[in-house]
Order: C-alpha cells, then sequence, then structure tokens
C-alpha cells in the first residue's frame, strides 16, 4: 500500500502538501495513510512541570551552586574516594524488570 | 618560582583531580590551612558542575536517586572537565559515560535516558531560528533533489533507544508510580524526534524506523535523494511536508551532486 513515491516527485509533493495545511491536523486529515508522525499527547501539567523544571535551570546552573552556602565551603562536597555511592536508589526500582544488584 | 603554567596546571590538578599537595604549597593559609582553602574552590566546583548535569539530566537524577548521581557526576567530571565556559552545554558526553559505568549496568535503559534527557534539554536551549519556508523550496527544481541539502532547526534532536526512554522519561519527571509500574522495557526499540514548539516546550513525537532514518539522514546532511533511498520504505513526501510544517529545517541549499560547494543557500 504505502509505496515509497518516486524521488522525482518527493519534493513538489511535500511542498504542496505543506503548503496546502495551514494545521498538522489539517495534513493528518487529508491523508490515505495514517501520519507518519505520531504525536504523543503531553498533558499540561506535564508541560508546566518542564517549564518550571527549566525555568530554574538558567539561574541555578550559573548561581554559585545556589547561594551563599558554597563559597563557605558547606555546598555537596566534593565526595571522599572511600564514600562513593554506588547503588542506585531512586524511581529506577519502580520500573519493572530492573533487579538492583550493584555491578 | 613556578611558571604561570605551571602553577594553573598545579591549581587545576587540586582542583578537578585530588591532588592538592603541589598547589598547597603556593597557598597561603592565612589562618587556614592551605588545603582546605583549596577544599572551598574544589567543593564549589564539583557542586556547580554537579547541579549543571543534575539539571540537564532531570530523569537520570530521578532514577538512580541523588545519591548515586552525585557520585557518578563527581566520577565524570573529574574525568572530563568542561571545556568550555556557558554549563548548559555540560556534557553531551555523560551517556556515553553512564553506558559504561558498571555499577550502573542493573539500568540497562539508563544511558538512552540520559542520551534523550540531554536532547530535551538541548531543544529547549537552543537558539530561535526562523522556520523555513515550505514555498521556498518550491523554486527547487524537482530534478535538484540529488543535490538538495536540507538545514536542521538547532532545537531539533533525533534518539534512537531500544527501550522507551520517551515513556520512562515521562514517568519519572511526573512522579507518576503507575506510569513507571506500567513500563514495558521489552516494548522494543524507540525512535524520537525531539524539538521545541512554539510555545518553547518540548515537542516529542515518536516515528516509524524507516521515518527516523530518513529524518535522521536529512537532518545529517544527506541530500534528500540519498535520505530517501538509506530510509527504505517512508512515504518521504508525506513526511518531509510534517517536518516543514512543524518548522524542522531552517534553509536549504542546493550543491553539486557530492554537496562539496553550495550554489546557493537560501533561508
Amino acid at each position: 500500500m504505502n509505496r515509497r513515491i518516486f524521488t522525482v516527485s518527493t519534493l513538489s509533493a511535500a511542498v504542496g502538501l505543506a503548503l496546502a495545511a495551514q494545521v498538522p491536523q489539517a495534513l493528518a486529515q487529508g491523508m490515505n495513510n495514517p501520519p507518519p508522525i505520531v504525536k504523543q499527547n503531553i498533558e499540561r501539567a506535564m508541560a508546566q512541570h518542564l517549564e518550571k523544571c527549566f525555568g530554574i535551570n538558567a539561574v541555578a546552573k550559573n548561581d554559585c551552586a545556589e547561594g551563599a552556602h558554597s563559597c563557605a565551603g558547606q555546598a555537596t562536597k566534593a565526595r571522599d574516594p572511600g564514600s562513593f555511592v554506588l547503588l542506585p536508589a531512586g524511581d529506577c526500582s519502580k520500573i519493572s524488570g530492573g533487579s538492583l544488584k550493584a555491578g | 618560582m613556578p611558571t604561570l603554567h605551571e602553577l594553573q596546571n598545579d591549581v587545576a590538578r587540586g582542583l578537578i583531580g585530588r591532588d592538592t599537595a603541589a598547589a598547597a604549597l603556593h597557598v597561603v593559609g592565612d589562618g587556614l590551612a592551605p588545603a582546605a582553602r583549596l577544599a572551598v574552590y574544589r567543593n564549589t566546583i564539583v557542586a556547580g558542575l554537579t547541579t549543571a548535569l543534575r539539571l540537564s539530566y532531570p530523569a537520570v537524577h530521578r532514577l538512580v536517586g541523588a545519591a548515586f548521581f552525585e557520585s557518578a557526576a563527581q566520577l565524570f567530571l573529574e574525568a572530563r572537565p568542561p571545556r568550555a565556559a556557558c554549563l548548559d552545554d555540560y556534557d553531551p558526553g555523560f551517556a556515553d559515560f553512564l553506558a559504561g559505568f558498571a555499577p550502573a549496568a542493573a539500568i540497562p535503559y539508563l544511558a538512552g535516558v540520559a542520551r534523550f534527557d540531554w536532547a530535551v534539554s538541548r531543544a529547549l536551549h537552543a537558539p530561535d531560528a526562523a522556520a523555513l519556508d515550505p514555498a521556498a523550496l518550491g523554486a527547487v527544481d524537482a530534478a535538484d533533489e540529488k543535490r538538495l541539502r536540507l538545514v536542521p532547526h538547532p532545537s531539533v534532536g533525533l534518539v534512537r533507544a531500544d527501550h522507551p526512554v520517551d515513556a520512562i522519561w515521562r514517568a519519572v519527571l511526573a512522579q507518576d508510580d503507575a506510569a513507571m509500574a506500567a513500563i514495558d522495557l521489552a516494548a522494543g526499540p524507540v525512535f524520537l524526534r525531539v524539538r521545541r514548539d512554539a510555545g518553547g516546550g518540548a515537542d516529542i513525537a515518536r516515528l516509524e524506523p524507516a521515518s527516523w532514518r530518513f529524518t535522521a539522514s536529512l537532518c545529517a546532511g544527506a541530500t534528500l535523494h540519498d535520505a530517501i533511498q538509506a530510509a527504505g520504505e517512508v512515504d518521504a513526501a508525506t513526511l518531509l511536508a510534517t517536518h516543514l510544517i512543524d518548522g524542522v529545517f531552517t534553509a536549504f541549499t542546493v550543491g553539486d551532486a557530492d554537496g562539496r560547494q553550495p550554489m546557493e543557500t537560501l533561508p
């Protein structure tokens, strides 16, 4: 069904489709085949979370390690080589299929 | 007296490495031991770089936990300190580091999530650029498809991963326990396109494998003709139209067959 379109017609066809479609939805509805790209639903809450998360970035990254304490050497301290934490203890345990043995 | 170069090297070894002995010789204690003075700077650098990595790799941070992340980050930054001043650029190499990091071997999808984290971070921080007007492409002769190359928008990233890293990323950042439990690690590889949308957020799309190969080839600078050939079975026209509508490309060139010398470049 979904035959390769000959090279010679690809560009003009693409331009025609792009110009004809004012919005992606119109393109999807006008096509015989399913859209090649399936947009995933990103809920508004997720978007807000990201904006918040990355809104902080620009400040925090260039901050002298988040305020006054770093300059007194009290921020996340450089770890002693002997005190490295080498066992993941985050949300990976909530994802099935992951066994959490060290190494 | 050491030369400035020697002094700088000694201090760098004391700050990024752990060998403070040489640097301490040049530090005036004045009430605080030289090594302790150096440690203030060392801690500031380690904390700053670790924070930079945490903000660029938020899903990795969630997956492994703060303590493990900080340890991994410190090992990484000692092996690969920043080469540039901008901390937003630090550092795409972290994913490769995690891929070879033995303590993370129990999390086979971690490096993939890291690559996706980075692609999203890049998408959100990339410079603005005007999208290519499809009408401008209409002026290109169809016979020139073998010489036509498209320039991707700086925010566009293409990630292929063996696990559903986009679903993992979304679930852990949303702290959605049910979504995390529902993830099927054996669901097969995912082929993702990441870009910044008009609202400044991350637009994440799953592509079919052939569509992804076509898109990745185009974004890597292949001619339209070669991208179609490399992709295999793909509806190139519809896919290209979708990318154009989404603003995936910013410009194009029509060069010779080898593409070495563009004859014209249009915005």
